[in-house]
């Protein structure tokens, strides 16, 4: 299953010609669409018709020091039920702090004590929720007060939270450039039985030294490489998303590289096969 | 709690650090890449003036981008934005200003009416649909009770910025205008109509609930010279362009 982020940059385009994009689902961040209504509304509500929703939300900010709100998690959950979410996605990062949301996704300092208090508001999100929460590991330009490694320290959130992993390949390819590891092995310490959920995206070189996350950019070779990879060493079939977010092109464009995608994809469930055969 | 007070300072200078810009904090942080870490604070503040300046596109043009920056930034800094919802954060940012930015209204005091003005296309957008009353679309709207569409916002400013271009109101034009902003009821698009005392005051009494002109006329007609007939060209025209929907079942 290949998905697109959907978007009103192109919604009106994709609803005046629905061939112009071929995907498996949908998806959206919950925030930009509860409590909403109107013509934007009304266009995703056709969508939603012909395609499974899947969400990918901002707001949670399970990594931060404040309490959750859970009024926003009332509202969410209505969402979520109202419109049959398939996955509910969110951040291993924190974008609230001292009761003002910052609207952006910051490191979460890798600790022992942040593992015990993320892992007991994720069992509280997922007990009012009624449904798992699929965690990614974000992309961050620098660690803050780390105390053990990043790898270890999502094993132990996992781990103790039961919680589901969303392996955002690009992600873990600018965390190797930016922090200096080998993407493969890091992803191979990875739960692979809790892996749900895959995201694709480009980013941006800024020097040297720092690539950031923009989702403005097409995806690179080595993170079509180490798509691959992951496909290969998961051994399942697993829902992957194309995520654009800015510097948005025409349809044809993100097409071509959902068809790559799906090329990959289709080739890594074939090996698969052949390998159990 | 299981997070100790170390960990949760760091994370408190760190998302300080993002809203305000202010370089000492970055020393009392541990661990840190100081590049990545600035990279945070200029993201952010991107996010939160893109938001600002595209909710109030006219506002950024007249006051200059430079003066909105420093809106945008004092706002950051100073209000803990409270939304969850980062395209309804621009409306934290009018109120902040509205509020706090007390010289800048005196410099400007059609200002808060130009915000009020521009964050109301996107509310209207973007608010939850409304239930529909029920309502048929036949009737003989001489003698029919009509019904509103429940999709409706009525604005009132002391100074004309829906007609006029900043730079152009004076202090002369200060005085009583209404606008009402409606959502098509098919189309969903938002269009906004200029609306005279007494419009306004047909509008607001058809909010409350469906009336017919006769009983409109009764309403107005010892307070106010319109006649009849400025009532049924009001109440048809407000018909053909569907902010009334039609008449009560």
């Amino acid at each position: 299953m290949i998905g697109v982020g959907y978007r009103k940059d192109f919604a009106e385009e994709w609803e005046n010609n629905p061939d112009s994009l071929s995907v498996d689902f949908i998806e959206v961040a919950p925030e930009n669409w509860m409590n909403v209504g109107g013509y934007w509304k009304k266009l995703f509500d056709k969508k939603l018709q012909d395609y499974p929703l899947f969400t990918h939300g901002l707001s949670l900010s399970i990594g931060s020091p404040d309490e959750l709100d859970f009024k926003f998690l009332k509202d969410l959950k209505t969402f979520l039920d109202s419109n049959n979410v398939v996955i509910y996605s969110e951040h291993l990062s924190f974008s609230k702090c001292d009761n003002a949301h910052l609207y952006d996704l910051l490191p979460v300092p890798f600790t022992e004590d942040a593992v015990k208090h993320v892992v007991k508001k994720v069992k509280s999100v997922q007990d009012i929720l009624e449904r798992p929460l699929v965690l990614e590991i974000v992309s961050y330009y620098s660690p803050l007060a780390a105390e053990m490694k990043e790898i270890d320290f999502v094993n132990a959130i996992v781990q103790e939270s039961d919680c589901q992993l969303l392996l955002d390949v690009n992600n873990i390819y600018v965390n190797s450039f930016n922090h200096g590891f080998n993407p493969v092995e890091f992803i191979t310490l990875l739960p692979r039985d809790k892996i749900a959920y895959i995201h694709m995206a480009g980013h941006l070189q800024v020097d040297d030294n720092l690539i950031i996350d923009t989702h403005s950019e097409p995806i690179i070779n080595p993170v079509y490489r180490l798509f691959e990879f992951s496909l290969k060493w998961l051994q399942k079939p697993i829902p992957v998303l194309l995520e654009r977010d800015f510097n948005i092109p025409d349809l044809k464009e993100i097409q071509s590289e959902i068809n790559e995608l799906k090329r990959l994809y289709n080739k890594s469930l074939q090996k698969e096969k052949e390998h159990v055969s | 709690m299981y997070l100790k007070e170390k960990t949760k300072r760091q994370q408190s200078l760190l998302a300080q650090f993002t809203r305000t810009g202010d370089q000492t904090i970055i020393t009392h942080l541990d661990g840190i890449k100081v590049q990545g870490i600035r990279y945070y604070r200029e993201l952010i503040f991107n996010i939160i003036y893109d938001g600002i300046s595209n909710a109030y596109p006219i506002t950024t043009n007249f006051l200059s981008e430079r003066v909105m920056m420093n809106l945008t930034h004092q706002f950051f800094s100073h209000f803990k934005c409270q939304t969850p919802q980062v395209w309804a954060m621009p409306k934290e940012f009018m109120d902040y200003i509205i509020q706090n930015q007390t010289k800048l209204c005196l410099k400007y005091p059609f200002l808060s009416d130009l915000l009020l003005f521009e964050w109301a296309e996107i509310e209207m957008f973007m608010m939850p649909d409304q239930p529909f009353p029920n309502f048929s679309e036949k009737g003989n709207i001489a003698t029919d009770k009509v019904v509103l569409n429940p999709e409706i916002q009525v604005l009132y400013f002391q100074y004309p910025v829906h007609i006029l271009h900043p730079r152009k109101i004076k202090k002369k034009h200060k005085g009583e205008y209404f606008l009402l902003a409606y959502r098509h009821p098919e189309s969903k698009q938002v269009i906004f109509t200029e609306l005279n005392r007494f419009a306004y005051l047909i509008i607001e009494a058809l909010h409350q609930r469906p009336l017919s002109i006769e009983e409109l006329l009764k309403k107005f007609f010892n307070s106010y010279s319109e006649n009849e007939e400025a009532i049924v060209h009001f109440i048809k025209q407000a018909y053909e362009n569907k902010i009334i929907l039609g008449f009560a079942k």
